[in-house]
């Protein structure tokens, strides 16, 4: 029994090989692991699974406090549409002088810059791996690569509106990087028209994958056992993709394809305007639109933020709507505007009752003896595409070439808020771009698109202060973070 | 008796063909006083069964064969023969008839039948022809033509035969190996003198061929033997072929430096070790140095865990935390890895060095009980203090226009303020502050191990228990350790060891909470009033400490830690050895922090649910850890020596912890999780999870050729599960030289003992990143849960190009020797560049980040270290040697990045009491920038800066700063000196630094920065500016606003220590068995004696310095 090396040799050999091979394997497999919670993109994103848990991941990121959860929706956007007042707070005071180089508010800016194009790396890896992948691999694959073609366009449009000039006002004006990458090298930046064409791009791109909402996405919502096609209006669906489509002709100035497209969704008779007994219940306060939202974000922890920001009030901290706004709602010899007792309520303050504005509050939450009253269909979030939209846009682009048409869809909305037909009121009154935006004003607080509006038609603001200031690119136009500047080169 | 015959036939089989031997071994004969041992030990090796020890014999044989007879004498004496199996076979046969005869009687009888003779020696019989002339078989060699030598080879220490054994006849060079008997035959050469044993890892021997053939041979282990082995934790490397930079000691000696601090002393024996001055913290036990090896790697703007060396105890990584609670006792030697020529078998975690712990294996195989004491007496140090006294205080706060108001009502009231004060300090009242938390601190550290066992199998167990407390009241730190550990030699070159440990820490923060609380305070305030309770509020508002300290607070935390390490290894053959090791352990850990309800914390709130808060970190880990070696031994042409060692490695480490916190605690003593509340508002209950897996291969070989020059290299590989699939591997390699000068005939070899050069260079590594900064790793949130399911997202944008950070280091060394060992020197200097530095870069933000990590940061370390000693006496009785440990290390940044220079922007924008680091490139990390001053203006009272342009100005621009000096000392080091007379030993370490430059925090904060309402060094009321035309060296004194970072408060400091002077004594044996003891001894040793410093600053702001006395007693039953 001696053991002899040199006689062994080949068979000990033999085996270290032996042991060499599976060690391999298994070092590899040793060396791939994550902690709990911790997944590598190539695992995650491999199954359907994984592709829906990373869409979750983007639009719960949509929804955080620097973009649509708050700054994009309520907050810096709707300052800057000059909706609030809120002395003592620099920020605020800073943002509605358009002063974007106050310090804070360019933090803010930078922030919302960065934030939207983390988000969009995030999609970029989302159809990065899918396009790595057979497309009849997976049930929904369409609609993933749908939903995020759609999303990087309307966060990519969202971008261009903030911080480039106005393309209407300028054609060849300068634009920003279209990321559709997921590295650490940046996209270069590509002129406004560009950006517009490649956004235009995904979005049809995402209108054709995403046909098959037409069946998904039903009126009155039948919500079918599979998680991804619930509550499709949480999701960046076919009539989101055309909503935005219809924004974007109309933000081009292209007015035939805006009206297509907003036409589209309207006939799709997916969405129906809410009704006055809707308005009646305030179905609609910190909720999607049951009816009317096209494109919304659930979100159902802001409510403690929201209320202290706008029912509370605790100096440089909570906002107060600005004091002329009610009247503007008062303002067409009317009587009842739903919206009034909808938006606003009276909030008995030390010198007495005091507007507030809650749009945004949860009610179920907001009246404590609706606690346990929840509905189980209401969806808490943020509304970022409604059925109104549709509505202006289509009044918007038809006003020239067909006043009727345009006056009908203008008075459908009208209606729905309680308000009489600009026909039949004891003036009669026409349809005009004023009225839309004064409309939209009215429609949209707390939502994030009036500034917008206010950019595409270059309109002199009135600030709360009620002085005028003129349109321009220090108004209307972000400053790009210093730091893209410097390192995208 | 036929249980014995079967056994004696079962040993006939395993005989070997070439000799046949009856013996006892020779070790045997001097294990006779034990008869049970020996019996156990020859029962264990299937040796012959000795029942009967009887020196009379019996024996009735007729016509009986050689073998037979010499069998059955040997049963019955217990002898052993010795003889050629050749004339075994042609012996005659034999007819003895003998009744309780003695042996030698029987013997003669027996052999005067037969052409043979014999001798006995000892318990061995030698059987030879009959011609041998027995009487000189001692001398060296006679004329009689030997031409085959038997004999057996066998291990010294255990006494168990060595197989595989090289048996070599010189000069003629014929070889064979032992077989598994450790029984050899070798075949002789005309002209052959001498043999050479040699077996891998035992000391080679070579001894002269006796006249009769048969010979015993011991061989020694080597690893027993510090001075001749590199311990690299994964295989020993003999010394004298190492190319690398070690440094190397054993637990004894590290006792002799500092018996209550293991890192103290490391850092003091090794050149090159410093550990980082941290001068807030003081001798707090519960805070733990940090260590650097050869200066840092790394940027760090906090502390330096990130430049720390890799520890590894027997094989297996531990933490700097395990070092510093380890039982000194249990430690056998000590490894510092410096250069790269050793450390690169641990590649990519070797970028700062390794230090190698071995534990003690079991001492004996003799029941003994090991006793070890460790007492220390530790007493506060307030000498780096100088405040003022009360009438001083009061004199400062009126100067600085405390009690001086515009308004004449206002001035009223101000003005009693002061009268009382003045008028309470008349009556006497001087409060002592920084006597309040302090203490005399005690530590006792009890060590006990018994050990036992037989030749074969050993065992200890070993248990400790260690209370330490430092010199601030109520703090401790308590260590339990218990261990048991068992050794197994078996057949066939197999060995096994396995030890369990369990250690446990509990340690508790001084519920005073920082010194500097107290230095604050002012005297005039006394702690209690007139009626005996406790002033919750002193002067000027402030809570007073001493209240919050009787609450019920408290901020405590254990860890404990079960680990079990096995080692087994396989002497395959003499060239060939397989050894292995794993560990697993087990940790869990607690931290605890309670803020009472009845904290002044919490004296503007109302609502009691809010008040008082219990925070609670529960942690738990499960590591696990191996190691697989191969090494290959052999010996060319005598003195040619090749050494293979190719091994691999693994390691997986899991590691979480939760945290969650309550608030809500009604009374100051229901500091219970139960008791809370509620949760704090907008707080949930977080985790972390620290998981990570990596894997090495190393292949080593080293060359020596004829026992002068010398080649090592070293080639691993190491993946990671922080890297990417295509990026998961390292490659790390090294090179060296040596030329052993004293081994070339052309030295003088009694004048130089050792002379050996050499060098060495390689790359060592670092993997200083979280996995998902190069691998994209998505992360579930409960904050990204959206309506129908959750949400995940990157936790940032993987870098899949992200290399290891890779230390390139050129070492060469010099070790010499001279004049019998009298004067020793080793010197080293080194270079170390650090490449592929990852730090972070700036990127465009439209990427999704705003920084990523990346290679791109350079950095370097040069510098020198020497170890010298001289004994100036030394014989018998005296002796009397003076030594020293230098170092110098000059770090250099060679290349930062963008985001570096952002921080620097940073660190230069906050106002802090101290400049912040700035990396510069050209500069070291430690560099001291801050703006040049011009003094302080006499007619007002402020400070002039120096802008870069030359202008004077009163503006302070943190632009205008320049690099006043580095924050390192250019050299430092100790000197020792140690004086012997018999068994009475005293040795003196003496520490000093010098030439790194300071801001003195001191002066900076406590004098020209000072708050008035708080107490001051005594500076204030002398050296600052009072009135205009006061040349001053410091501001207005009632100028209250923080101090600029200005060159004035730089100072360059010199500082020499008496850090140990310590006493042994040796007990003989004669004075230990006279108290039942077989050792003992006792040693004494004062730290901290005294501290001479060129800059005059407060030191242990946060915690006090401690002075004192440790104690140690060593007591082996």
């Amino acid at each position: 029994m001696k053991f002899n090396i040199k006689n062994n040799l080949p068979k000990l050999f033999t085996v270290i090989l032996g042991v060499c091979l599976t060690v391999n394997t298994s070092c590899n497999k040793f060396l791939d692991i994550r902690p709990v919670g911790e997944i590598t993109g190539e695992q995650l994103l491999s199954n359907p699974e994984g592709f829906e848990s990373a869409l979750y991941g983007v639009y719960a990121s949509m929804n955080s406090s620097s973009l649509y959860g708050r700054e994009l929706s309520y907050d810096m956007i709707d300052v800057l549409a000059q909706y609030y007042v809120c002395p003592g707070n620099l920020i605020v005071e800073n943002a509605k002088k358009y002063n974007y180089q106050y310090v804070d508010v360019e933090a803010k800016l930078n922030t919302i810059w960065g934030d939207m194009y983390k988000n969009i790396a995030n999609v970029n890896n989302i159809i990065i791996n899918l396009d790595k992948m057979n497309a009849n691999s997976m049930r929904f694959y369409n609609l993933y690569k749908g939903e995020a073609l759609g999303i990087r366009a309307f966060m990519h449009f969202d971008l261009l509106r903030l911080y480039t000039a106005n393309i209407q006002n300028n054609e060849n004006a300068e634009g920003l990087p279209y990321s559709v990458k997921f590295e650490l090298s940046p996209s270069s930046f590509s002129s406004a028209a560009k950006v517009y064409e490649y956004i235009i791009a995904d979005l049809l791109a995402a209108e054709d994958l995403l046909a098959k909402d037409v069946e998904y996405f039903t009126n009155p919502k039948v919500n079918p056992t599979e998680p991804f096609l619930r509550d499709r209006e949480t999701h960046f669906n076919l009539y989101a993709v055309q909503a935005t489509l219809a924004r974007v002709y109309l933000n081009m100035g292209d007015k035939a394809n805006a009206a297509k497209y907003a036409q589209k969704v309207v006939d799709s008779n997916k969405f129906k305007l809410m009704t006055a007994n809707d308005f009646a219940t305030d179905l609609q306060n910190g909720m999607l639109y049951p009816t009317e939202t096209i494109f919304g974000l659930y979100n159902k922890t802001n409510y403690t933020l929201l209320r202290d920001r706008f029912w509370n009030y605790t100096t440089s901290y909570s906002y107060s709507p600005r004091p002329d706004l009610l009247d503007t709602y008062a303002f067409e010899e009317e009587p009842v505007d739903y919206r009034i007792s909808t938006y606003f309520k009276d909030n008995m303050l030390g010198t007495g009752p005091v507007k507030r504005f809650i749009k945004l509050l949860d009610k179920y939450q907001f009246n404590e003896e609706l606690q346990y009253a929840r509905p189980a269909n209401v969806i808490d979030g943020t509304n970022l595409i409604r059925l109104p939209e549709m509505h202006y846009i289509l009044a918007e682009s038809l006003l020239d070439s067909s006043p009727s048409t345009a006056t009908a869809y203008f008075n459908a909305v009208l209606n729905s808020r309680g308000l009489t037909s600009l026909s039949n009121r004891n003036t009669p009154l026409t349809l005009t771009l004023e009225r839309i935006t004064n409309e939209r004003y009215k429609e949209f607080i707390g939502e994030g698109q009036t500034f917008f509006n206010m950019k595409r038609l270059n309109l002199p603001i009135m600030n709360t202060d009620n002085v005028v200031v003129p349109a321009s690119n220090q108004v209307y136009v972000w400053p790009i973070p210093l730091d893209e500047k410097e390192f995208n080169y | 008796m036929k249980q014995n015959e079967s056994k004696e036939s079962q040993l006939e089989n395993k005989l070997p063909l070439g000799s046949y031997c009856l013996e006892k071994s020779l070790f045997h004969r001097l294990k006779r006083r034990s008869k049970l041992a020996t019996v156990i030990f020859s029962m264990s090796l299937l040796s012959v069964p000795t029942f009967a020890m009887a020196q009379d014999i019996s024996l009735m044989v007729k016509n009986a064969s050689l073998e037979q007879v010499l069998k059955e004498i040997r049963k019955q004496s217990g002898y052993n023969f010795f003889l050629n199996a050749e004339l075994l076979n042609q012996s005659k046969n034999v007819t003895l008839n003998t009744k309780n005869k003695p042996i030698g009687y029987v013997l003669d009888e027996v052999f005067k039948q037969l052409p043979l003779d014999y001798k006995i020696d000892g318990k061995s019989i030698l059987v030879q022809p009959k011609k041998v002339n027995l009487q000189s078989n001692y001398q060296v060699h006679n004329a009689i033509q030997q031409t085959v030598l038997g004999g057996r080879v066998t291990d010294d220490a255990t006494g168990k035969y060595i197989a595989g054994a090289t048996v070599q006849a010189l000069p003629s060079g014929t070889r064979i190996m032992t077989d598994e008997k450790g029984v050899f035959k070798l075949d002789l050469k005309e002209g052959d003198t001498r043999i050479l044993v040699s077996y891998l890892g035992m000391e080679s021997k070579t001894v002269n061929i006796p006249n009769f053939n048969f010979i015993e041979i011991k061989l020694k282990a080597i690893q027993t033997e510090i001075d001749n082995v590199v311990v690299t934790g994964l295989f020993n490397k003999s010394k004298e072929s190492f190319t690398g930079a070690s440094q190397s000691f054993t637990g004894e000696q590290l006792k002799a430096v500092s018996p209550t601090s293991v890192l103290e002393a490391i850092s003091m024996l090794t050149p090159g070790m410093v550990t980082v001055t941290q001068n807030r913290e003081g001798s707090n036990p519960n805070k733990l140095p940090d260590l650097l090896l050869r200066g840092v790697t790394s940027f760090t703007n906090t502390d330096q865990s990130v430049n720390q060396p890799l520890i590894v105890r027997d094989g297996t990584i531990v933490s700097l935390q395990d070092l510093y609670d380890m039982d000194i006792n249990e430690i056998e030697t000590v490894t510092v890895l410096k250069d790269a020529s050793a450390a690169a078998l641990y590649g990519a975690r070797a970028a700062n060095g390794v230090i190698v712990i071995e534990r003690k294996r079991v001492a004996e195989g003799k029941i003994r009980v090991a006793y070890n004491l460790i007492s220390s007496v530790q007493m506060p140090d307030f000498s780096d203090y100088n405040l003022l006294d009360p009438m001083q205080k009061l004199e400062y706060e009126k100067l600085a226009g405390l009690y001086t108001s515009a308004d004449p009502v206002a001035q009223y009231g101000l003005d009693s303020v002061y009268n009382n004060r003045f008028k309470m300090i008349r009556s006497g009242v001087q409060t002592d502050w920084m006597a309040q938390p302090s203490r005399v601190g005690f530590t006792n550290d009890h060590s006990v191990r018994v050990s036992g066992g037989s030749q074969g199998t050993r065992y200890e167990l070993n248990g400790r228990f260690a209370q330490v407390n430092g010199v601030m009241k109520g703090d401790g730190r308590d260590r339990y350790g218990f261990g048991f550990m068992i050794e197994h030699y078996a057949a066939k070159g197999f060995s096994f060891t396995n030890r369990t440990t369990f250690n446990r820490v509990n340690s508790v923060a001084s519920p005073y909470g920082a010194f500097s609380n107290f230095i604050q305070l002012n005297p005039y305030d006394a702690i209690y009033d007139e009626y005996g309770q406790m002033n919750k509020l002193l002067s000027w508002e402030k809570a007073n400490p001493l209240y919050e300290a009787s609450l019920g607070s408290f901020d405590r935390n254990w860890t404990q830690l079960i680990s079990n390490d096995f080692d087994a290894r396989w002497n395959i053959n003499s060239n060939f050895r397989l050894t292995t090791h794993w560990n697993i352990s087990l940790n869990q850990g607690n931290i605890e922090g309670f803020l009472s309800p009845l904290s002044a914390a919490y004296k503007d709130e109302t609502d009691p649910s809010k008040k008082g808060m219990l925070n609670e970190t529960n942690s738990k880990g499960l590591n696990y850890s191996g190691n697989l070696v191969l090494s290959y031994n052999k010996i060319f042409k005598e003195d040619n020596l090749l050494a293979i060692n190719t091994g691999a490695t693994i390691n997986r480490f899991d590691n979480r912890s939760s945290t969650f916190m309550g608030i809500g605690f009604y009374a100051d003593n229901l500091s219970f999780m139960k008791f809370a509340a509620s949760y704090p508002d907008g707080q949930q209950p977080t985790g972390v999870q620290d998981l990570s897996t990596d894997l090495s291969g190393f292949f080593n070989v080293n060359y020596s050729l004829k026992n002068r020059y010398y080649v090592d290299g070293v080639y691993q590989m190491s993946g990671s599960s922080k890297f990417g699939v295509n990026n998961r591997y390292g490659h790390f390699w090294s090179t060296g030289l040596g030329w052993n000068l004293h081994n070339e005939s052309f030295m003088n070899a009694d004048v130089i003992n050792l002379l050996k050069l050499r060098g060495s260079m390689g790359y060592t590594g670092k993997v200083n990143f979280a996995s998902y900064q190069s691998l994209t790793t998505y992360q579930y949130r409960n904050e990204l849960a959206y309506l129908n399911g959750i949400g995940a997202v990157p936790i940032a944008i993987g870098n899949p190009d992200l290399k290891w950070e890779r230390t390139m280091n050129y070492n060469a060394g010099v070790d010499m020797s001279l004049w019998n060992r009298r004067v020793n020197l080793t010197a080293d200097v080194y270079v170390r560049r650090t490449t592929d530095l990852l730090i972070d870069k700036t990127l465009a933000p439209s990427t999704g980040v705003t920084t990523g990590k990346d290679n791109l940061g350079e950095m370097e370390n040069r510098g020198i270290e020497l170890r010298a000693d001289v004994f100036a006496v030394r014989n018998e009785i005296w002796s009397w040697q003076l030594g020293t440990n230098l170092q110098h290390n000059r770090n250099k940044i060679l290349k930062i990045s963008n985001s570096l220079q952002r921080l620097n922007d940073q660190n230069n924008s906050v106002e802090s009491g101290s400049p912040l680091p700035q990396f510069i490139e050209g500069e070291s990390t430690t560099s001291l920038k801050v703006v040049p001053s011009g003094g302080i203006d006499a007619a007002t009272g402020q400070e002039i800066f120096i802008k870069r342009n030359g202008e004077r100005t009163f503006i302070y621009d943190p632009y205008d700063k320049i690099v006043v000096g580095d924050q390192t000392p250019v050299v430092s080091g100790n000197v020792f000196t140690t004086v012997r007379y018999k068994r009475l030993s005293a040795v003196a370490y003496f520490g000093f630094t010098n030439g790194g430059y300071i801001y003195n925090m001191t002066r900076a904060t406590k004098v020209e920065g000072s708050n008035p309402m708080f107490n001051a060094d005594v500076r204030v009321l002398t050296d600052r500016w009072q009135k205009p035309g006061d040349i001053a060296q410091y501001r207005n004194i009632a100028d209250a606003t923080s101090p600029k970072s200005s060159t004035r408060f730089v100072e360059k400091e010199n500082t020499v220590s008496l850090d140990r002077l310590n006493i042994a004594y040796d007990f003989s044996n004669t004075f230990a068995k006279r108290i039942g003891a077989n050792k003992l001894s006792f040693g004494m040793s004062i730290n901290d004696l005294f501290r001479l410093s060129t800059v005059r600053m407060e030191r242990g702001t946060n915690y006090l310095y401690s002075r004192g006395v440790d104690f140690n007693i060593n007591i082996l039953f």
